[in-house]
């Protein structure tokens, strides 16, 4: 049984659909990476996971985590379920502390309320993980509030309270976006290190193709809601072989560049999914594109070793690689 | 924080409850108006044919009945209407004035001098304005030109404040640039480029103030320390009506009524159009 | 911590001594003022006026004993009531003007925090609705109106509770006067904390919040209540100028021997000592609330607090 089993999620709000037919699967202590551009639905999905949300939006299809169904679950439940068996990373560290608690009260909580620890059993629980995140001077951060401490430390206070409860899944939404290159790097680290000591499956989101080739083991690409292809990191950025992928991958910034070149783009903007009827959600962006992709909407289709794809010029496509 | 007058104006269409609360005020003010012309009566004539303290009866003579004196509670009522919105009006006036001047300076020339200004309107903040304008009254006696101008000069700060922060934003727009660029003095630009842009945020502040500035006056009034007979004012009725209430309830409600009618309408419409000015409706 | 504390003094002595100095330069300038002898007083007031405030001296003297006595609580003798000090008239009155104030900002807070927070919580549905439209009733209706109003339907119709009068130790004597001067304060800080939790539960923190699984009541409580008091802290030294003010007519209205009366009595029969007494009390209350609102606000603001 996988850990959390994806099926068919879709995400409605009333001025339209943001997801669309989201499936995949997750086992324990894997790692899937998932890729898009803004309004991909990458971040709604991971939300739709936890139960977080807004009331207007409405969840179709099913979410299985170890074997139960979320979206029929009981909210008291699915609550429990949060931080504890699902913890989730968000992209701003900077506004995803609360900034008038003091970073102990804030580790110490989780321990309080979902396990009935003692504050002082709590503290020395929250002093273990702040270590095991690499901060050191622990005992006196613990006292200290989330302005005291840099993007990347708050980044580690962050990880290390969603830790705290050994969930079996993370969810890290962008983790690393909004830190500088180098602590970008340090984090990434350690959250794969993180990830083998705990036996810890990672949900990845991002929009950048380096960070999911650095901790993912599986992506799965997502353009306005839909998804576009999926299968493991070295054979999907080796060879792409959906046109949006490519696309992604040539617009890469390289530090071997030449200087004073433009950077690539994919030409138009990103649609979402409400606009996409029938047919291609990439269709109107795509080079590639031809009539059946404005009337029709691709399968999914299995390129071998878990290998998947949505696209019409598939067929006839040269080169299904299980390299 | 910034605003056209049309977009003002089409934000309060869209709320209901503030454009019914626009439509109530408007028959209100028409009926302080022209209601005391409906009435053979005079503010400070009384009726020996009625009773004293007469009840209101709508077929009769007097639709809101008579006050202890005899004297009619209808003209009575819409008089001290005329009084309270006429204060409200003239100090707010006054307020909008200094505050506008004050505040639109300080913006626009900021550094020290604003820091100054700002600086002497938190330590005005914190003084019991309405306290000294009543010490004010008792030494010179209950003047009542003097409750203009004391009123006035308390609720300014609000309006300095906040034509301060505006015209800080608004001189770095490129049409302010531009103008000084092509050689417009200080003055011309303050004048001809800052103040229209202020109009719709002043109209909001303003419409906020009129009921503060009625509070007030009323609240002198109640006290005995503003309007003094014959003349009257709603603070003043209400005064006059809680004194006789167990005996002449109407003499209490129906002036406290039409004051809690007057301020709740100019609240509820200054709330829409404050919170259309913070959406920066256009 | 000191800095800022210092800092907020800065400007509380400012504003103290501007107003003791107005108030001087107000009551010299009055026609008829009690330094001019025109108005016709009993004698043995004019002979201690003069004495109290030596009035063959020149100006700048006066002014400096003038402060002098303010500096020992020495406010002067009343006009009206022969053979009194205004220093204990104000504290004949402190008692009653007191308890009547700190129930109605117990209230106050009490009352106006949870509607404000009942109301944050689903905004735009029938509970906030309702509770805004009688917040905005309550901001419009002034106390003095609130106060009548309270005694015809209580007192004088149903006959549940006294119309007015006090007697020490009787609650039922508090509880319409506490209710007139709090209620417009309930409706103001229902109104603001509204505000400020909407805000406060748009933030990501509150998203981080509940993602840590944490019960909902411990996510408002805790999470989103402790930055949406701030504006309400601050709001606590203008409630207290709107309590004072409001107690002056809520004293008046339900006949009640506080502070207030004296006021009203003293500005009504031009008892120059009393009133200027009385604007200095309530103006050095003012001054010393906004001071430690200031204060409280920068102890539970931590950014403030290391600063």
């Amino acid at each position: 049984m996988a850990l959390l089993e994806v099926d068919g999620l879709s995400i409605d709000y009333p001025r339209g659909r943001v997801v669309d037919g989201l499936s995949f699967t997750l086992e324990a202590g894997a790692c899937l990476g998932l890729v898009g551009e803004s309004g991909s639905g990458k971040s709604q999905s991971a939300l739709a996971l936890l139960g977080l949300l807004p009331a207007q939006a409405k969840v179709q299809g099913a979410l299985r985590f170890q074997g139960r169904d979320l979206l029929t679950l009981e909210e008291s439940a699915r609550r429990r379920l949060r931080g504890s068996a699902i913890g989730m990373v968000f992209q701003d560290p900077m506004s995803s502390l609360n900034p008038y608690l003091r970073i102990g009260s804030q580790l110490t909580e989780m321990l309080v309320v979902h396990r009935g620890l003692g504050r002082g059993s709590a503290e020395a629980e929250a002093l273990r993980m702040l270590e095991a995140v690499r901060i050191g001077d622990a005992y006196r951060r613990l006292r200290q509030y989330p302005h005291e401490f840099s993007g990347g430390m708050r980044q580690r206070v962050m990880i290390a309270m969603m830790l705290l409860l050994k969930p079996a899944l993370l969810i890290a939404d962008e983790p690393t976006t909004a830190l500088d290159v180098t602590v970008q790097a340090e984090v990434l680290r350690l959250l794969a290190e993180l990830r083998r000591e705990f036996g810890l499956a990672l949900l990845m989101i991002s929009h950048d193709l380096g960070v999911i080739a650095e901790v993912a083991d599986e992506v799965l690409v997502l353009y306005g809601g839909r998804m576009m292809e999926r299968g493991p990191v070295p054979l999907v950025l080796g060879r792409p072989q959906h046109p949006y992928t490519q696309g992604l991958i040539a617009c890469r910034p390289r530090l071997d560049s030449p200087l004073g070149q433009p950077l690539p783009a994919i030409p138009g903007t990103v649609a979402s999914a409400r606009e996409a009827g029938a047919g291609c959600g990439f269709a109107p962006r795509c080079r590639l594109a031809r009539e059946i992709c404005r009337q029709q909407t691709p399968a999914w289709t299995p390129l071998g070793a878990a290998r998947y794809a949505a696209c019409h010029g598939l067929a006839g496509a040269p080169e299904f690689d299980d390299g | 924080m910034s605003a056209s007058a049309g977009g003002l104006w089409s934000a309060l269409r869209r709320d209901s409850g503030a454009l019914a609360a626009a439509v109530l005020l408007s028959l209100l003010l028409l009926l302080i108006l022209l209601g005391p012309l409906l009435s053979p009566y005079a503010v400070d004539s009384i009726d020996f044919d009625a009773d004293w303290a007469q009840p209101p009866q709508w077929a009769g003579q007097h639709w809101f009945g008579t006050d202890g004196l005899g004297r009619d509670l209808f003209v009575r009522s819409l008089e001290g209407g005329r009084v309270s919105l006429l204060v409200g009006i003239a100090a707010t006036a006054v307020s909008l004035l200094i505050g506008v001047a004050y505040g639109a300076i300080a913006g626009y020339f900021g550094g020290r001098l604003d820091e100054l200004m700002m600086r002497a309107v938190d330590i005005l903040y914190a003084l019991p304005f309405l306290f000294l304008v009543i010490l004010l009254m008792v030494l010179f006696g209950r003047e009542f030109w003097l409750v203009f101008v004391a009123i006035g000069a308390i609720n300014w700060l609000d309006m300095a404040r906040i034509v301060r922060g505006e015209t800080l934003a608004l001189k770095q727009r490129e049409f302010v640039l531009a103008a000084r660029a092509s050689g417009l003095g200080d003055f011309s630009i303050l004048w001809g480029q800052i103040l229209p842009n202020l109009l719709g945020t002043v109209a909001v502040v303003a419409t906020l103030t009129v009921p503060q500035v009625i509070l007030t006056e009323s609240f002198l009034s109640f006290l005995g320390l503003g309007v003094q007979e014959p003349a009257t004012s709603w603070g003043a009725l209400v005064n006059d009506g809680a004194r006789e209430m167990e005996r002449t309830p109407w003499t209490l409600l129906l002036p406290a009524g039409l004051l809690a009618l007057a301020l709740l309408c100019l609240n509820r419409v200054g709330d829409a159009l404050s919170d259309a000015l913070d959406r920066g409706a256009d | 911590m000191i800095r800022y504390a210092l800092l907020r003094l800065a400007t509380a002595l400012p504003t103290l001594l501007l107003l003791v100095t107005l108030s001087f330069f107000l009551m010299r300038l009055a026609p008829g003022g009690p330094f001019d002898g025109e108005r016709s007083l009993p004698p043995q007031i004019e002979a201690s006026l003069r004495a109290e405030f030596h009035l063959d001296e020149p100006l700048p003297r006066q002014y400096l004993r003038y402060l002098g006595g303010l500096l020992r609580g020495d406010l002067g003798p009343s006009f009206q009531y022969q053979g009194f000090r205004v220093r204990e008239l104000i504290a004949a009155g402190l008692p009653v003007s007191l308890t009547l104030g700190m129930c109605a900002m117990a209230l106050a807070l009490l009352l106006g925090g949870a509607a404000g927070i009942a109301a944050s919580l689903r905004p735009g549905r029938a509970l906030d609705q309702g509770l805004m439209s009688l917040a905005m009733l309550g901001i419009s209706v002034p106390s003095y109106v609130v106060g009548p109003l309270l005694v015809l339907l209580f007192a004088v119709l149903l006959r549940w509770l006294p119309a007015g009068g006090w007697e020490p130790g009787r609650w039922s004597d508090l509880l319409l006067p506490v209710v007139a001067l709090a209620l417009p304060q309930i409706a103001a800080i229902a109104r603001l904390l509204r505000g400020s939790m909407l805000e406060v539960l748009r933030q990501p923190y509150i998203r981080t919040a509940r993602a840590k699984g944490l019960p909902e009541s411990r996510v408002v409580l805790v999470h989103a209540l402790k930055p949406a008091l701030l504006p309400v802290i601050s709001y606590l030294g203008p409630a207290t100028a709107g309590l004072i003010t409001g107690s002056v007519v809520v004293e008046q209205v339900f006949d009640l021997p506080g502070i207030g009366r004296y006021f009203v009595q003293g500005a009504l029969n031009r008892d120059y000592t009393l009133v200027l007494g009385v604007v200095l009390f309530y103006g050095a209350t003012i001054v010393l609330f906004n001071f430690l609102v200031d204060l409280l606000y920068g102890l539970i603001n931590p950014r403030l607090r290391q600063s």
